[in-house]
């Protein structure tokens, strides 16, 4: 794989280029007082950080029903939120021209919900910090893809710990052209290499029921989720969850029920709906303020579903979503 | 909202196991239903005269029937309703007679369930409203697929009724296997001139069009409006048809799935189709010693063919008889399982041939061994409960009816279905034995199952009479039942778009939001059960009518 290799400051330097034109945006992550957080840059960069080892929110969700015509957005963001951006290509909910993603190597992330105030930002001190696993977020120990190979140009780190950036589209070709230095052979071998063959981790959904006692149905994780994207959902009207007179009807119909009502309802049509998309990011998990472990489940399902199909959500562009394609001989394993 | 429910006693039908006084009783509590009513017959002149006039008396504008199945009766039901000036798709019916009755003789669970049906049919009936059904006209032009013996009267009979016919033939010639037969049983007449003679008949016919060598490469549209693609020897070709009759024919039994009897391999084991065709060249001795095997292919759970073919018996009784004319002094034996000479006359002539000396073994034969001297039959006789081993000069096989070769094809062509034993499906065996569940598209002949000639002459006239029925009228109803999408719901992700078959959901890239074109859609649903925001309905079965039936099964009462 041809990429350049970058001088130090050089990603810098060419956003800086990029946002000199006034309808250009930077959608990366800034270093704050108090850690690093997600910022739309407009004019200039501004205590700019190429990679944010604490995990708040997917930034894929702010791009939805993205359709500007005009304005030129340039994602500099993990793979997981790339990703998720693929998805909503493909569910036409981004328009994809005035778009150019990158995806970021990512070493792996903390929870913001328990913001460590050691963890670095610096990306060669991020290695030796994720060096055990337990130390970082579940959803990111199990993550299918942390490398910058998504999206229309990656940004790759080689074992001596220098910088490249490698395009994947054509799109991707022309942000690396206008980066000073020469096209060369990337290394095979990156630091981030292609995750180990993790066990397929099975869900048992005979604990769900006890796991999503304590959901209180707030729906953050329905807000939360990047890739659930309808603009009204099912839940808000009065269809799945009456409320006020309906509801009283329709308990003094059927008989006492507990409340809220629909859990079970709601999180299994949620899954249906996001399993075939799903990128595996945690944003539902980090939204959840009861704690449940939703990933376990999302993940687990999505994952295995998409393993059916032999897809993974957010790959590729072209590859279409499994749901909206017919063919004649699959799931043939599963009829049994 | 004021709802009738009119509950059938279906005679002693419904009224036997159910019990309908409580029912109407029941019912009468609840505060939207203005009339519960029971009767004796709610499909009788009577009984309709019932439903008119408590329409027109209490102003009912929501209609139960608790009957018979809907698919019985359903637009004698709703014509009432139209007479009354009701909108007709504010008729709801429950099958508290299959569903319920004739299920078990237990009156009161049997009551409780029809209350549950019934009380599902009312709570969504709540949600019904008036729809508007269209009416486009009928093509008066059928396409008959297959030009045997069924086809051809098909044919002959649209064409002489004045409908356009187009007659499509795989074959270069017209005539299917009877034009292969040298003699028709009863009347001993040349196959070849009983096709040519209604072959002409059609051919006298202006309104007439025959393609042979063709295939039916697609079919589109509905009932009224098909659109065919055929694949001519002159190339491509489209017609536009109201509906169409398929007479596609078998195809003879191959005996060389049964390696036991070694047929293809030696030249003294034959079928009764090839004795048939080469029975004036055959060699054989002056006293020749021939065996007869019933049932090669037919009644034989081995090869999963449990069905009788029913010309069989009377082919083999013919090869016997044949032989027995031929040769007086040969020694004729056929092994049967039983005979079923059933046709006309068919049990006057196996009393002759048996006459003529022709012996009947009742047996399971084993296997059939050619040696130099004669091809050895060996098996068991099931009335004496012995073995035995004999020896002959010819063996005939009579061979039963497989399923056409095509019958997949053109099932998935003309979207019906396959039995068992991959004939077609009638949409009800007793009742409706020449319609397929698809409306227009009609089934004639041996595709259906094993007919003799005379059989698959009558079955095709039927179905052409059934065809012209429907197209004679000139127009039909379309269902109102199409989707429609809510623009503000809509997320505009067109997965939609994707699960549509009919192409009927359009993308609107201005403001980004899906469109159904009506004409276009076909009802089926696919595009509501898609949409994760539920922006897409299909109207007359919205999310919450569906809802609240659940809920009429399932609530505390």
């Amino acid at each position: 794989m041809k990429g350049k290799k970058l001088k130090s400051g050089e990603i810098e330097n060419a956003l800086n280029q990029f946002l000199k034109d006034e309808q250009h945006l930077v959608l990366g992550f800034k270093k704050g007082e108090s850690g690093v957080s997600h910022q739309l840059f407009k004019g200039a960069l501004d205590h700019y950080s190429l990679v944010n080892p604490v995990f708040g929110s997917n930034a894929a969700l702010y791009l939805r029903r993205l359709f500007s015509k005009g304005l030129k957005v340039m994602l500099m963001l993990r793979p997981c939120e790339i990703r998720a951006y693929v998805e909503l290509v493909k569910l036409t909910q981004i328009e994809r021209e005035d778009v150019v993603a990158v995806s970021i190597d990512c070493f792996g992330t903390v929870s913001s919900k328990e913001k460590k105030d050691d963890v670095p930002v610096e990306a060669d001190k991020l290695t030796g910090y994720f060096k055990d696993k337990d130390s970082m977020r579940w959803a990111c120990s199990v993550c299918r893809e942390r490398r910058g190979v998504v999206g229309d140009a990656g940004v790759r780190i080689d074992k001596s710990g220098d910088f490249w950036m490698v395009p994947y589209t054509e799109k991707g070709e022309d942000l690396v052209s206008g980066i000073e230095g020469e096209f060369e052979e990337a290394p095979a071998d990156m630091l981030i290499a292609e995750s180990a063959k993790t066990d397929k981790f099975q869900v048992d959904m005979g604990t769900f029921n006890k796991d999503f006692e304590k959901c209180i149905m707030c729906m953050n994780c329905r807000d939360m989720c990047p890739v659930c994207y309808c603009i009204d959902c099912v839940f808000n009207g009065d269809e799945y969850l009456p409320k006020g007179d309906a509801l009283l009807n329709k308990v003094f119909r059927t008989g006492s029920t507990q409340m809220p009502r629909g859990k079970d309802l709601f999180h299994l049509i949620r899954m249906y709906h996001v399993s075939q998309t799903c990128v595996g990011c945690g944003a539902c998990e980090e939204a959840c303020p009861q704690g449940i472990p939703l990933t376990k489940y999302f993940k687990g399902v999505s994952e295995r579903l998409q393993g059916v199909f032999s897809y993974m959500s957010g790959r590729s562009f072209d590859e279409p979503i499994p749901y909206v394609t017919f063919l004649e001989d699959e799931l043939k394993d599963a009829m049994d | 909202m004021k709802t009738g429910i009119f509950i059938c006693h279906c005679g002693h039908n419904i009224k036997h196991t159910v019990d309908v006084k409580k029912l109407s009783e029941y019912f009468k509590t609840f505060p939207n239903v203005t009339v519960s009513q029971d009767y004796v017959f709610v499909c009788s002149e009577p009984g309709q005269d019932m439903i008119k006039d408590a329409i027109e008396k209490e102003g009912l504008d929501r209609v139960i029937i608790a009957s018979c199945t809907p698919s019985l009766h359903g637009p004698m039901f709703k014509d009432v309703l139209r007479k009354s000036n009701l909108n007709p798709f504010l008729l709801r019916r429950v099958s508290i007679r299959e569903h319920c009755a004739w299920v078990g003789n237990d009156v009161e669970a049997n009551t409780e369930k029809a209350k549950r049906l019934i009380l599902a049919g009312l709570y969504s009936s709540a949600h019904y409203v008036p729809l508007e059904e269209k009416i486009v006209d009928v093509q008066k032009s059928a396409l008959v697929v297959g030009g045997g013996v069924s086809g051809l009267s098909a044919a002959i009979f649209l064409s002489k009724m004045g409908m356009h016919v187009y007659l499509v033939e795989k074959k270069a010639e017209l005539g299917g296997h009877v034009r292969t037969l040298k003699s028709v049983w009863p009347a001993g007449k040349d196959g070849k001139s009983i096709v040519g003679d209604m072959v002409r008949e059609l051919e006298e016919q202006e309104n007439v069009e025959i393609f042979t060598s063709t295939t039916i490469t697609g079919l589109e549209g509905f009932f009224g409006n098909y659109a065919v693609t055929l694949d001519t020897p002159q190339g491509e070709k489209k017609l536009t048809v109201g509906g169409a009759v398929l007479a596609i024919g078998f195809s003879p039994f191959d005996p060389g799935i049964k390696p036991e009897l070694h047929y293809g391999k030696d030249e003294r084991i034959i079928t009764t189709l090839e004795f048939e065709n080469n029975s004036d060249t055959l060699q054989l001795p002056e006293k020749p010693r021939v065996a007869i095997l019933h049932c090669v292919g037919s009644r034989d759970e081995q090869i999963g063919k449990v069905y009788c073919s029913r010309v069989c018996c009377v082919n083999a009784l013919r090869v016997g008889n044949a032989l027995k004319d031929k040769y007086k002094d040969s020694y004729v034996e056929s092994f049967y399982m039983d005979v079923r000479a059933h046709p006309k006359g068919g049990e006057e002539f196996f009393e002759d041939t048996q006459e003529k000396g022709v012996l009947f073994t009742r047996a399971n034969v084993g296997e059939i061994v050619p040696t130099p001297t004669g091809v050895i039959i060996r098996g068991e006789d099931t009335l004496f409960g012995e073995t035995f081993e004999r020896e002959f000069d010819l063996v005939v096989l009579s061979i039963g009816m497989s399923s056409p070769e095509d019958c997949k094809l053109v099932a998935n062509t003309f979207k019906i279905a396959l039995d068992k034993d991959n004939f077609f499906m009638e949409a009800h065996i007793k009742l409706r034995p020449f319609d397929t569940a698809v409306k227009g598209i009609f089934i004639a002949g041996t595709c259906s199952g094993p007919k003799d000639v005379e059989e698959s002459i009558n079955h095709g006239r039927a179905s052409a009479v059934k065809l012209f029925g429907l197209l004679n009228l000139g127009y039909t109803y379309v269902d109102p039942f199409i989707s429609y999408v809510d623009p503000k719901r809509c997320s505009g992700c067109r997965m939609c778009e994707h699960a549509c078959f009919s192409n009927a959901i359009k993308y609107d890239e201005e403001k980004r939001v899906v469109h159904v074109e009506e004409a276009a859609c076909m009802g089926c649903g696919l595009c509501n059960a898609t949409c994760p925001s539920s922006a897409i309905s299909l109207k007359g079965y919205i999310d919450p009518m569906i809802d609240d039936e659940i809920s009429g099964f399932t609530e505390a009462i």
